[in-house]
């Protein structure tokens, strides 16, 4: 096999993806080019499914899909608008008609209850403008006669939204569609206007119902098993809603779909005695074919990150390339640590030997399913379970390995098989055997090519596996053991989260000289007076094979002053304690800056420019209590302009702003992402004039004071010093603009200090 | 032609192993015309070559192709990243070449035939990364094609391919090839080497 970042003779080509935000994207291919529309009027396209370029995004008045003269979407679409109570759109579905024009399959709904209408807008180009045809269908009429006659009831007739327009083999057009309530429903369409036939109602319901989390429906027929196979997703978008999506299959359009174990989907849905969305009664049913998961990036892995995987990844389209057979799966995607932003994912699919889609586990990069050699897919593997459950629960990978003998050892035991040129067969305990394929795939975190399998068993269940590539024992040790880090360890205060796991099962086990100080396990316990040096010894083994690796740690007397930027002419730390700060650019991690210093509060103080900032010692704080103060003078109010910044990673950061964002009114505020905390002070420092800022944090409850008056006191703040490589900064981020102001007597501590301690600190 | 002090060694290694090998012939493809595109012709050191190039250790900086020259200056690479045979219809020994990946840490795996007939294949694959040549010592005798595989379908480099010309009358027949395959891991302790079987 060949993928895309094979050159065609001695030099490679890059992996280069870009990426675009389509949520809920439905595909159309129009000559070269793919493109994808989903909610919120948001298109993007792309050649090699792999680069996206945003077309547009957002239901606004300047929307390219709808902008056409004076008229625009709010305008075109006002009916539809009013009938939904609502300003947005849902998941749009394009389909290019006999007549050579492309018709928009356009729907709104009131979110909160299944009020919707769907429509079709129809352009002379994919990318508009789009004009109104009306209104098709309607739901969530109540009290009303719906389109069957019957009065509406959200538990048996659909939302109409989330469409999927597709002809079948003999030439009919059809609709799938629906969300939640009623369940997915199909309707049969003119093949030559798009508009429903007469006399259908709602169509038929092929599954859900009783309010079911169930949508995102759509068909793809694959000539290589002669089936349709209708998918859908399960659960709720959102990064905590346990999104996944399951298949069903049948011979005819219209159903009736079933699952591998032969159950009819149309007889799925929740249990009405249960509560509203009760997941419970339709987790079983469906071929799963993903959910959230990670492949983990273990201690002693190639690549830096946590790994690579998907949160809630779901709604899909896909697509058969005439020309190559290829099947491709194309849906947004959530990521783990990532929140609820989401991008567009393309995936290749393969049909098992007993004609079920498998998933590639990696995303598209070019790669054709070709013969695979058997040492070459044997061997050490990360291996994710799907399972069948709708759940939160991202599934880390496990590691096992496919052994040479057919034996799977590791996290599970079984057996393997490499069946035909590239098909696998796994056979596990308790499961029916998985079936699949091996598939050359891009590793986006070790940035490099790597096997892969994707299998499904008869119970609907997906395994992925993704190999690493062949070590010794001695080589996994001393990989986990250069990895191996504590941060920063010269002043401890904190609980110490010593790792017990490397790669492919590399086992850390660690001994303490002095385990009343730290235990054996990172239980740190503060001496009641001065510092205490304290050894950890970590032993790392591999089957039979050992090495340790020793670190000294110093442990800080229980709540004390950890740092002291005094800024009187430097940057070290009058604590001596921590390392002295260094001048950054215009972000965190940028060269370059100045920093000038001035009278200040206290001797002399720090003078920021706007475009530098410090970079202060790693690991400063490390625990869930602590205190930080100190004295600010800003020249100029920018919003999201930090003056003391401390991440663990890009997604998991606490941030003071002199002038916060919107949602606080621009005050001052503490914030912390990206599990999005508001402190917001009420108030706003002022410019040119010294003000005494301090927040304490102990186990989420969070205080913030402005010149020792409390101005905010909450639960519930991210706990994000998890450990001692925490990064730290003053006036510089990642992203914004730096502050302009002067800085002056910046102190740490190892806890929250009282109301009354901050008080005496603004009066020293 | 240059080439290291090991490939000499493991080199004559194997002919003294093997009285009835008559001579040992070190490739280094530095006497070709690096070129992207051409391919290594046929006849190229008495052997015809298919999906192979050659390339210049200076093509590519701190590539494979670089850091995986034995003798100056040139290496053989896979076109497209793709398989590699290597073929002499009056049959040779393979004896071993060094192997570097271009771009991305691999895997290579080995084929040695004769007539169509297979008669060894490695059943587990040996590991090259892109830093440093590694030396693949096969030591098949009596071949006349020899195919390379690569887990990745991308390129590598090879050079100080090392092969003799089999001495009148000792083309081995397969049942004599597993203590021939004894002999030449006494001595060069081949490994992961299994004639004859495939899994």
């Amino acid at each position: 096999m060949l993928p895309s970042f094979v050159a065609a003779q001695a030099a490679p080509t890059p992996v280069v993806f870009q990426n675009a935000a389509v949520h809920d994207p439905s595909v159309i291919k129009v000559d070269d080019m793919f493109y994808v529309f989903g909610s919120h009027l948001a298109a993007a396209k792309s050649r090699d499914l792999m680069k996206w370029q945003q077309v547009s995004d957002g239901v606004t008045a300047s929307n390219p899909l709808f902008l056409n003269g004076a008229s625009n979407v709010f305008t075109e679409l006002a009916e539809t608008f009013s009938w939904a109570q609502s300003s947005t759109l849902w998941a749009a579905d394009v389909k290019r008609m006999p007549d050579g024009k492309f018709y928009m399959y356009y729907n709104a709904c009131k979110g909160d209850s299944p009020r919707s209408a769907l429509g079709i807008a129809v352009a002379n180009n994919i990318e508009g403008p789009y004009v109104d045809k009306g209104i098709i269908l309607k739901s969530g009429m109540w009290g009303q006669p719906s389109h069957d006659g019957t009065i509406y009831d959200a538990l048996k007739h659909p939302n109409a939204v989330d469409p999927h327009v597709f002809s079948d083999r003999a030439g009919k057009l059809w609709m799938v569609y629906g969300s939640y309530s009623g369940g997915i429903f199909i309707l049969a369409l003119n093949p030559s206007t798009g508009m429903p036939l007469p006399g259908q109602g709602y169509g038929k319901r092929l599954m859900g119902g009783n309010h079911a989390r169930i949508e995102g429906a759509y068909v793809m027929y694959s000539p290589v098993t002669s089936h349709y196979y209708l998918f859908t997703s399960f659960g709720g978008l959102d990064s905590t809603g346990g999104y996944n999506m399951r298949v069903a299959r049948s011979l005819n359009p219209d159903g009736p779909y079933v699952d591998a174990q032969g159950n009819d989907m149309a007889s799925v849905k929740s249990d009405p005695t249960k509560p509203l969305f009760d997941d419970a009664s339709i987790a079983p049913y469906g071929v799963k074919l993903m959910g959230s998961f990670l492949f983990e990036r273990s201690l002693g892995d190639t690549g830096t990150g946590i790994g690579s995987g998907y949160v809630s990844p779901g709604h899909n389209s896909a697509y058969v390339d005439p020309a190559s057979g290829k099947h491709f799966l194309i849906f947004h995607a959530r990521f783990p640590e990532r929140g609820d932003q989401h991008e567009i994912r393309t995936h290749q699919l393969f049909m098992n030997a007993d004609g079920w889609p498998v998933v590639a586990p990696r995303r598209y990069t070019g790669e054709t399913l070709g013969a695979v050699r058997r040492e070459f897919v044997q061997g050490d593997y990360m291996l994710v379970n799907h399972g069948k459950d709708i759940s939160a629960a991202i599934k880390k990978s496990q590691p096992i390995a496919l052994n040479a003998d057919g034996t799977v050892t590791g996290a599970v035991g079984g057996s393997w098989l490499l069946t035909g040129s590239n098909g696998i067969e796994i056979r596990l305990p308790g499961a029916s055997p998985y079936k699949g394929v091996f598939i050359s795939g891009w590793d986006e975190t070790a940035k490099s090519p790597a096997m892969t399998f994707s299998a499904v068993s008869r119970e609907g269940v997906s395994l992925f596996g993704s190999r690493l590539p062949p070590r010794t024992e001695a080589q996994v040790v001393n990989a986990v053991a250069a990895e191996l880090s504590l941060g920063n360890t010269s002043a401890v205060t904190a609980n110490l989260a010593l790792p017990t796991r490397g790669t492919r099962g590399a086992v850390i086990t660690w001994t303490s000289s002095n385990p009343a100080v730290i235990s054996n396990t990172g239980v740190v316990t503060s001496p009641a007076s001065g510092d205490v040096n304290v050894t950890l010894t970590a032993r790392i083994a591999k089957g039979n094979t050992v090495v340790t690796k020793t670190f000294v740690v110093t442990v800080r007397k229980a709540g004390g002053l950890l740092a002291h930027y005094t800024f009187d002419g430097n940057l070290a730390d009058a604590n001596g304690i921590f390392g002295a700060g260094s001048v950054t650019g215009n972000r965190i991690d940028a060269p370059g800056g100045s920093i000038a210093f001035e009278a200040g509060v206290k001797g002399r103080a720090a003078v920021f420019n706007g475009a530098s900032g410090v970079r202060l010692p790693n690991g400063l704080i490390a625990s869930q209590n602590y205190s930080v103060a100190l004295w600010l003078k800003p020249a100029a109010l920018t919003a999201f302009s930090t003056t003391f910044f401390g991440a663990r990673t890009t997604e998991s950061w606490v941030s003071l702003l002199p002038m916060g964002h919107g949602g606080v009114g621009g005050a001052s505020m503490l914030w912390s992402g990206t599990a999005w905390y508001d402190a917001g002070l009420g108030m706003t420092i002022p410019v040119g004039r010294w003000s005494h800022v301090a927040f304490t944090v102990r186990n989420g409850a969070v205080n913030v004071y402005v010149d020792g008056s409390k101005r905010f006191s909450g639960a519930g703040f991210p706990n994000v010093f998890t450990g001692t490589s925490g990064v730290f900064a003053l006036g510089v981020n990642w992203w914004d603009a730096p502050y302009r102001g002067a800085m002056d007597d910046l102190r740490i501590y190892g806890s929250a200090l009282s109301d009354a301690d901050i008080a005496a600190l603004v009066r020293q | 032609m240059k080439h290291t002090i090991l490939s000499f060694l493991l080199a004559a290694c194997c002919v003294s192993a093997h009285a009835d090998v008559i001579s040992s012939n070190v490739i280094g493809f530095d006497d070709l015309t690096s070129s992207e595109t051409a391919v290594i012709a046929d006849g190229y050191a008495g052997f015809n070559w298919t999906g192979a190039g050659v390339i210049g250790a200076d093509a590519y900086p701190d590539s494979g192709f670089a850091n995986g020259v034995v003798s100056a200056a040139n290496v053989a690479f896979n076109h497209g990243g793709g398989t590699v045979t290597i073929s002499n219809a009056a049959g040779f020994d393979f004896i071993g070449a060094f192997f570097t990946s271009a771009w991305y840490e691999q895997e290579l795996s080995f084929e040695g035939s004769r007539a169509g007939q297979l008669l060894f294949a490695t059943d587990v694959s040996y590991g090259i990364d892109t830093f440093a040549p590694q030396w693949i010592e096969l030591g098949w005798r009596g071949i006349d094609t020899l195919t390379i595989y690569n887990s990745s379908g991308t390129q590598w480099a090879m050079d100080a391919f090392t092969a003799s010309a089999p001495a009148p009358n000792t083309v081995p027949e397969p049942g004599t090839l597993a203590l021939c395959g004894i002999a030449a891991a006494g001595c060069l302790a081949a490994r992961r080497r299994r004639p004859l079987q495939r899994v």
